[in-house]
């Protein structure tokens, strides 16, 4: 092994200093961990990586919370007491918003590594595959989280500045904070599951899309057809079929929310039974994500 | 026009992830017809007509598959550089960009006209005039979202991206608002000449007459073939990128 | 106990053998793992990460063994693969920051030694480009660089000159053999080249179609056979009279390829007798030297069927 060589000169000290071994503190898997996760979150926001990758998610999180911040402004200004915007339905008006931001930024988490190769220099390193899947899966949820809570909160303390009542929207709006964090698991589960098994970024971003959209579209097509007809346990079947509807009836029926679509829930068994579906679709999603990973190792 | 492009081509779009998606949607569209025939007991027809043959149908499936099938029958060669075995051979670049094409717009036709097709008649067997009148108007929709979405792709790199912009936002928010924008929206196109056929269809289409609908159809078809022989033809292979 | 050791590993993918009954023992310093593509090699490498599971058999890397202690072995071992591994939109420093923080740097020695690492494998400047645009010999340092950067007591470099053009390749076995003797970091490097690993490596491991055809230093494999081969030049055909007139002084001889190959290893005058024997024939000689094995005999010899790759 080279050492470091030179006694001082005059005018500088140049040392050839060769290769040193480390010596200091290796940290465990946690620290790698909470290090994947944090870069991630930043990266979903365009952060840490070429300057680009910055304007598209940065522009629709300013779309998201500009109407919000508007509405604050009109109620502070017009001094009213009640929010014109409803916590709960307020991420299902702008879901076209949430849909494009969770279509383009799951690609970031789950295609790029997979697509570059780097899945390898990963995977050959202390975290087990299904830390790094999970952790990936945690720095998305994290950031739609981010996303779709972050309007929502700017309207509630403008509520408060407003001196609405207090109890009336802080129950309101940690009922509707409680649906956010589900969509948002929900939302990351499938565009994770989409996005690591396309691979091409294009591709990903548009069958995402396309999947989140469609369903939506169909759910409320179904149910104002089967509303107009009678039949609502049809309505409430099909309810089961897009996450915005799906989240919504859990929101509606548990937690007393308002309900964007046409036919939500209405008995204490049926918000049970849309609450469980979404679970299993998280559970069974992530269960599908971490095999799927764990495959990648060998490639 | 070039046989073998074309057929390979088309083995080469059913062999990608993205035919899942492709087919799913034409089923979907007829599955949900069946659906609400069997949910409100045959009885629906007009009042379903519109959410799920105009909005649904005309106004997602059939530009939904015309994207598909058209990012996917250029899109992955020109991404991984593949295509320059294409371009090396002695055919026309225009000749390629065509053949690729017709076998977009074939399958287009196929499964999204097609199914509004099937779907028209399932909904209401007995408007067998009606049903045509909206397939050949997706028909003649489908082969321009087809060029259109050509263009779109040769403009930026982002084709996937831009047509679905177009779509949802363009046709689906703004087109609504801003009634003006029918005169350079494919999907009013589409139902104009579909209304121009069958005098008892209401689609929607505004105040647009019926010849320049075809025509302006006709002007995106071929202005979409050409803009697509011309980006093969300059297309210049990036290096170790 | 050194630093693998492997007892009957085999792995199996349906009908196909990749590994059939590998016992090993590889020591410290560069150990060069040959063998054709689809010998083993890559697949080798990748049970020993714990990446792959073994169908069979068991292993030891630095006395943890893989299938229990997989994760520790990760954390004490580099691994720079064959295939592409680089994000092009990313800057060669901050992914081996991040790659080394992975491997559980704390965040100051991280941003530290992968500055250092870049700097020994000669990435230095171009460290702040994102590495989409790096030619493959940058490519292959930067991936050098990030399977050192966490200082590990092993490393995998998978078929590390892939793609290099000459002097880039001689530039990488030089950097190899330097991490293995200045370093003091274990190597285990593969190649598909044989003759690229003799100049490297102290110890060759030969693997064709899963099996192990041998393993021994490398001296073992460039001894000297004991035969001298000779290069003449000259007018009409040199090498013919050189032979024939050596012949005649009862020297046995005979060509190989455009050199002669003398076996007379008893005698001491060979040297001077070859100088004169080229005198009086007239021809100028070229090449006077000690004939030593290559590594390719090895698949000749032992393998019995056809001709290395």
């Amino acid at each position: 092994m080279a050492l470091p060589t030179e006694a001082p000169r005059p005018g500088g000290v140049i040392h050839d200093i060769g290769y040193r071994p480390y010596t200091g503190p290796r940290l465990d898997t946690d620290a790698a961990a909470r290090s994947l996760f944090v870069t991630g979150l930043l990266n979903a926001y365009g952060i840490g990586r070429s300057g680009r990758a910055k304007g598209l998610p940065m522009t629709l999180l300013a779309l998201m919370v500009v109407p919000a911040a508007i509405m604050v402004a009109v109620m502070v200004t017009l001094r009213l007491t009640e929010p014109l915007l409803n916590y709960g339905t307020y991420p299902v008006t702008l879901m076209l918003i949430i849909v494009i931001f969770v279509a383009a930024q799951a690609p970031v988490l789950f295609s790029r590594d997979l697509r570059s190769g780097a899945i390898s220099l990963y995977l050959a390193r202390p975290l087990s595959s299904t830390a790094y899947a999970l952790v990936r899966w945690a720095s998305l949820f994290v950031a739609i989280l981010l996303f779709i809570a972050l309007p929502v909160i700017v309207l509630y303390v403008g509520a408060l500045t407003a001196e609405a009542d207090i109890a009336e929207q802080s129950r309101d709006f940690f009922a509707a904070v409680v649906g956010i964090v589900l969509l948002s698991a929900v939302l990351a589960t499938l565009s994770g599951l989409v996005a690591s098994h396309t691979r091409r970024r294009g591709l990903a971003v548009g069958v995402t899309i396309i999947a989140l959209l469609v369903s939506t579209g169909v759910v409320t097509a179904v149910q104002a057809i089967t509303a107009e007809a009678g039949n609502e346990t049809a309505g409430l079947l099909a309810g089961l079929f897009s996450p915005f509807s799906l989240v919504d009836g859990v929101q509606v029926e548990l937690l007393g929310g308002q309900s964007s679509f046409q036919v939500p829930p209405d008995t204490t068994g049926w918000g049970l039974l849309y609450l469980a579906v979404s679970l299993a679709l998280v559970a069974g999603g992530l269960w599908l994500l971490v095999r799927y990973y764990r495959k990648q190792a060998g490639r | 026009m070039n046989g073998t492009i074309s057929r390979l081509a088309f083995q080469s779009l059913f062999g990608q992830k993205r035919w899942w998606v492709l087919v799913a949607l034409p089923l979907l569209l007829m599955g949900l017809c069946l659906l609400v025939q069997v949910l409100t007991s045959g009885d629906a027809a007009a009042t379903s007509f519109e959410p799920v043959i105009v909005v649904f149908g005309l106004g997602l499936v059939l530009p939904l598959v015309s994207l598909l099938v058209t990012t996917g029958v250029l899109g992955p060669e020109i991404d991984d550089g593949s295509i320059v075995y294409l371009l090396s051979k002695p055919v026309s670049r225009y000749v390629v960009a065509l053949s690729k094409l017709v076998v977009a717009v074939a399958v287009t036709v196929v499964l999204g006209a097609g199914s509004l097709f099937v779907a028209g008649l399932i909904l209401d067997p007995s408007q067998l005039g009606q049903a045509l009148a909206v397939a050949v108007g997706a028909a003649v929709a489908g082969t321009a979202y087809c060029a259109a979405f050509v263009m779109l792709s040769a403009i930026n790199r982002h084709g996937m991206i831009s047509g679905l912009i177009y779509v949802l936002v363009f046709e689906g928010l703004l087109a609504s608002w801003l009634s003006g924008l029918r005169f350079v929206s494919v999907s009013a196109f589409g139902r104009r000449i579909a209304e121009g056929l069958d005098d008892s269809l209401n689609l929607v289409a505004g105040n647009l007459p019926v010849t320049y609908a075809w025509l302006a159809s006709l002007v995106v078809i071929v202005a979409g073939c050409y803009v697509a022989g011309r980006r093969l033809s300059r297309f210049q292979l990036r290096g170790d990128e | 106990m050194g630093i693998i050791d492997t007892q009957g590993l085999t792995k199996r993918y349906g009908q196909v053998t990749a590994l059939e009954g590998l016992d090993l023992s590889i020591g410290e310093g560069v150990t060069g793992l040959v063998g054709a593509n689809g010998a083993g090699k890559s697949t080798l490498i990748k049970i020993l990460l714990g990446l792959i599971a073994a169908t069979q058999g068991t292993a030891q890397v630095l006395g943890h063994d893989i299938r229990a202690e997989g994760q520790r072995i990760r954390s004490v071992v580099g691994y720079m693969p064959e295939h592409d591994c680089l994000p092009p939109d990313v800057r060669a420093i901050d992914f081996v920051v991040h790659m080394a923080r992975m491997s559980g740097l704390p965040p100051t020695a991280a941003r530290e030694r992968a500055a250092d690492v870049l700097r020994h494998v000669g990435l230095a400047e171009e460290r702040y480009r994102l590495m989409g645009g790096y030619s493959t010999g940058m490519k292959q340092r930067a991936k050098l660089a990030q399977a050192l950067a966490h200082d590990p007591q092993l490393v995998f470099l998978d078929e590390p000159t892939n793609g290099l053009d000459p002097a880039a390749r001689d530039d990488m076995l030089a950097l190899v053999s330097k991490i293995g003797r200045d370093f003091g970091i274990s190597v285990l490097v593969t190649s598909h080249l044989l003759g690229e690993l003799e100049r490297v490596s102290d110890h060759v491991v030969v693997l064709d179609g899963g099996h192990l055809l041998r393993s021994s230093a490398t001296t073992e494999f460039t001894s000297d056979t004991g035969l001298l081969l000779i290069e003449v030049l000259g007018e009409g055909d040199a090498q013919t009279a050189m032979g024939e007139r050596l012949a005649a002084q009862g020297i046995p001889c005979r060509p190989r390829g455009p050199l002669i190959e003398i076996n007379a290893p008893g005698r001491t005058d060979l040297h001077d007798l070859v100088r004169d024997t080229a005198v009086d024939v007239g021809v100028g000689l070229v090449r006077l030297a000690a004939d030593h094995r290559r590594i390719e005999d090895v698949f000749r010899e032992e393998a019995g069927h056809g001709a290395a790759h």
